[in-house]
């Protein structure tokens, strides 16, 4: 299924002192590649030394040769006569802090794929990687999601490299450690897996390599494609990974012994392992006064679960059990109802679908005028909808107080789930009305039971605490103040679970 | 890695326990004690909790003496005696669960859904009670744990509001009764509470087994209080004779309660949701040792009830394989046979009739003397040894 390059006899091509079959090699490899660029030039005091720079057209800069680093190095080699030049070449004598030799050509052109710019040198028997402008990405800028109001609102980048860099930034530990992994057959995309050495639990950082290693797969362009391919549970709408776009919430992952894998070319960062409880968490819980903090965690957890259940539960007390409402609200509702053709479970369903086509069509729109689809959708065709009597306003504000719901819960990812499990909701409860419910209910119950993530039970800690002493149950639906929370949660390594202790 | 190990706290044994007694128990004891022994039905579930401490105190010494584990114990009888022991626990799991069904299709048919089919509600209950077990004893107590306290929170606020409408009139007289009534009724609260027998089963689950009779004891208290606030609260608000005519009092008298604000009218639909829950873990409950002791009894190998070690080491994925689908036939037997047994009780009042009579004189006394014989049989061996 996949071609690999590396055992073929082409990758085996070692690199030549001649620069002419090291040329040829590398235009046999990128034959049809109109952005690969091979410029050669001469170096050495006399001109007298011929060399070659391969590079991809946008990774290397106009001006390279004047400023950048492969200037430099050709600049000072132009000074240099022909033995002096292999010298510093092979000593690294002109004290280029990140140069590369290869000996393999094939080596010599994956190398250059990452961006960096190659050197054949003729006489000279190892072509070098020297980095240069690299590819184009976007630099660091505010994340577009999980928005705080006190805190850093820096986001991740494109780029892996600067993603760890931010990590690294935040927690200037040498006991901060970071293994990369080359995934994607074809794309050969880097994969970074960050920890803190003396914190995580060495099993699951076995268990994630080991999950990377069982699959193969031509291109990951995505972290997404990571998270799908090694999780554990596939049939479940619940994200066994947790995701996050911020450096601070993946460095206090760190902090808390956990793992955080980093794709190239994604500003999505994957923490693992993880439980419901840490999905509805922001990072903004710890900087503000922990009252506010467990209010808001309330919200949050309420949110979720008006988010599923809603507009089942509005079905259940409109068709099913009238009774339980006051007359009075039961006659506004019929009141509102009058004219509606549809029945209930219909005129929801309309309306969910609906906002789901305004969400998506929102998301896709062009700049403002996703917003303005907002405007558009929420208020003119809502009104609309409701004055031509296809929908009742009860149903409205139900849709809308559900969409509120689903989107106070921090992570998309996570709230993604409850999206889909609204459906399930809703016909549950339009069949079965309140036995639907319960039935839901518990399923979902059973199912979210059973769910671990790297063998850490979903529901942490509201079941299973006593695995920790019941410590983690101090940061969970309330926050307890920092001073009470001595202990990591119990993703950390036995006996390095304490995170503060007051000074003597 | 951190669980998965087929382990439960005492925590989640206790709550457990808990919810398999309290569902069965507050709905049918008030109704069974109010005929029985009136106003004197509170004694009757005072007085049950001293043979169920008896029963745990044996369950405490057999776990510290030399029964550890069921499956072990099992294996040591002759195969004569082996197999109609293994075939009556079998048996029994089936029977309660198919009775605890009928019981709950009932409720949700007089409560939730009047106009449904008996027949689609049994149906979805034993497929939730099959996927509630396929997973194992870990599963189902993590569901019960995170349960607990959001369903005892609004019984118990439910009954504080119900005891301002309580006429303490109805409570008396007292020891109006004689002493053979006295002791029916205590026989027959006993028998809910035997349901902490269960534990016996549940031993080579525990993360400490030396907790059993820590856990057992705090669930009798605690489904003995229950039963007792709710008892006193039914009797409190309709006395006697219509507590004795009312199959689920109960739940009737969270129709009644008003809640201060007055938003809901009547709450009985939502605190259906408690008996929900309740009896599902009962039936779960049920349906997991019924499962997991056919299974035994299929392989009459294993080394217990549950504690399987084929998947231990690798290179065993056929014998991990196997396992799966000797789970998956064991379970949808019970699920078939829980199935015909809820059937046959709907059908039949007289079934109903005879299965109350075997459970109080062949059931429950012969679940005790078997188990007492298997202490007896292991002390004997261990001797021997």
């Amino acid at each position: 299924m996949f071609q690999k390059n590396k055992g073929s006899g082409k990758s085996e091509q070692q690199v030549s002192s001649s620069l002419a079959e090291n040329k040829a090699a590398f235009q046999q490899i990128f034959s049809d590649c109109a952005d690969i660029k091979m410029r050669d030039m001469f170096v050495g005091d006399q001109q007298q030394i011929a060399c070659m720079a391969a590079y991809i057209e946008v990774t290397g800069g106009s001006a390279m040769f004047e400023k950048s680093l492969v200037g430099r190095l050709l600049n000072d080699l132009c000074r240099c006569g022909r033995q002096e030049v292999y010298r510093r070449l092979e000593q690294n004598a002109l004290g280029l802090s990140d140069v590369t030799p290869y000996t393999s050509i094939m080596d010599a052109a994956i190398g250059m794929l990452t961006g960096d710019i190659i050197l054949f040198v003729d006489g000279y028997d190892k072509a070098l990687k020297i980095p240069d402008k690299g590819y184009p990405g976007t630099g660091v800028k505010d994340t577009s999601s999980e928005k705080v109001i006190r805190g850093s609102n820096e986001g991740f980048t494109e780029s892996i490299k600067a993603n760890t860099a931010l990590i690294r930034k935040r927690i200037r530990s040498p006991k901060v450690k970071i293994r990369e992994k080359i995934l994607g057959v074809r794309s050969r995309t880097n994969v970074d897996l960050i920890y803190m050495e003396d914190l995580i639990c060495p099993q699951v950082l076995e268990e994630i390599e080991r999950r990377l290693e069982q699959f193969e797969i031509d291109g990951i362009l995505d972290s997404g494609i990571v998270e799908q391919l090694s999780e554990e549970n596939w049939y479940s709408p619940f994200p066994q990974f947790q995701t996050t776009l911020r450096p601070d919430r993946a460095a206090m992952a760190v902090l808390e012994g956990r793992i955080v894998l980093l794709s190239d070319n994604s500003p999505v960062a994957l923490i693992l392992p993880t439980d419901y409880n840490s999905f509805l968490k922001t990072s903004d819980d710890y900087y503000n006064r922990w009252e506010i903090a467990s209010l808001e965690r309330w919200l949050r957890y309420i949110a979720s679960f008006f988010a599923m259940t809603l507009p089942g539960m509005y079905l259940v007390v409109s068709n099913f059990h009238t009774q339980i409402l006051p007359t009075t609200l039961l006659l506004s509702f019929a009141a509102a109802r009058e004219g509606v053709p549809f029945p209930g479970v219909v005129e929801i369903l309309l309306m969910e679908v609906s906002f789901e086509l305004l969400r998506e069509a929102g998301i896709r729109m062009p700049g403002n005028l996703g917003s303005t689809i907002g405007i558009v959708g929420g208020l003119i065709i809502g009104q609309a909808a409701v004055e031509a009597n296809l929908v009742s306003p009860i149903v409205v504000i139900v849709v809308a107080f559900t969409a509120l719901c689903s989107f106070a819960i921090p992570n998309e990812e996570f709230a993604t789930a409850f999206r889909l499990l609204k459906f399930f909701f809703i016909a549950m409860c339009a069949w079965l009305g309140f036995f639907g419910f319960l039935v839901g209910m518990l399923t979902v119950l059973i199912h979210l039971s059973h769910l671990t993530s790297f063998g850490i039970p979903y529901l942490m800690p509201f079941v299973a605490a006593d695995l920790h002493e019941y410590q983690d149950e101090r940061d969970s639906m309330v926050r307890l103040p920092l001073f009470a929370l001595k202990r990591r949660p119990i993703y950390t390594r036995r006996g390095a679970r304490i995170r503060y202790r007051r000074k003597k | 890695m951190f669980s998965e190990n087929q382990k439960i706290s005492v925590r989640q044994m206790t709550r457990l326990l808990v919810y398999d007694m309290i569902g069965i128990s507050t709905l049918m004891l008030p109704a069974f004690l109010a005929k029985l022994l009136g106003q004197d039905g509170i004694f009757a579930l005072l007085l049950a909790l001293l043979p169920a401490f008896l029963v745990v105190w044996f369950l405490e010494r057999s776990v510290a003496g030399s029964w550890k584990d069921f499956g072990a114990h099992m294996r040591r009888m002759p195969l004569w005696l082996r197999i109609p022991v293994l075939v009556f626990y079998i048996c029994e799991g089936v029977l309660t669960a198919g009775y605890g069904v009928y019981l709950l299709g009932d409720l949700v048919l007089q409560h939730l859904l009047p106009d449904e089919t008996y027949w689609l509600v049994v149906f979805i209950l034993i497929l939730l009670g099959g996927y509630g077990i396929w997973r194992g004893i870990e599963g189902r107590a993590r569901v019960y744990e995170i349960l607990f306290w959001i369903l005892m929170a609004p019984l118990l606020l439910m009954l504080l509001l119900a005891a301002k409408d309580v006429d303490t009139w109805y409570w008396t007289p007292v020891f109006s009764h004689d002493l053979w009534s006295l002791l029916r009724g205590t026989g027959i609260v006993f028998l809910f509470y035997l349901i902490v027998i269960f534990a016996f089963f549940l031993t080579p689950y525990l993360q400490d087994s030396r907790q059993v009779g820590n856990g057992c004891r705090k669930s009798l208290l605690i489904a003995a209080g229950v039963n007792g606030a709710v008892y006193l609260v039914l009797l409190g608000n309709f006395g006697t004779g219509a507590l004795a005519e009312m199959p689920y009092a109960v739940i009737d008298l969270m129709s009644m309660v008003k809640l201060p604000g007055g938003f809901f009218e009547r709450q009985d639909a939502f605190m259906v949701a408690i008996w929900f829950f309740t009896l599902y873990a009962f039936i779960n409950t049920d349906m997991f040792y019924a499962s997991d002791i056919l299974r035994f009894l299929a392989k009459g190998r294993a080394a217990g009830t549950g504690q399987d070690k084929t998947d231990e080491k690798e290179g065993q994925q056929e014998a991990v394989q196997s396992e799966k689908i000797l789970q998956f036939w064991t379970v949808a037997a019970v699920m078939a046979l829980t199935f015909g047994v809820a059937a046959v009780l709907y059908l039949s009042m007289q079934w109903r009739e005879y299965f109350y009579y075997f459970q109080m004189w062949a059931g429950a006394p012969l679940f005790i003397l078997i188990l007492l014989g298997l202490q007896w049989g292991g002390r004997r061996t261990d001797h021997e040894a």
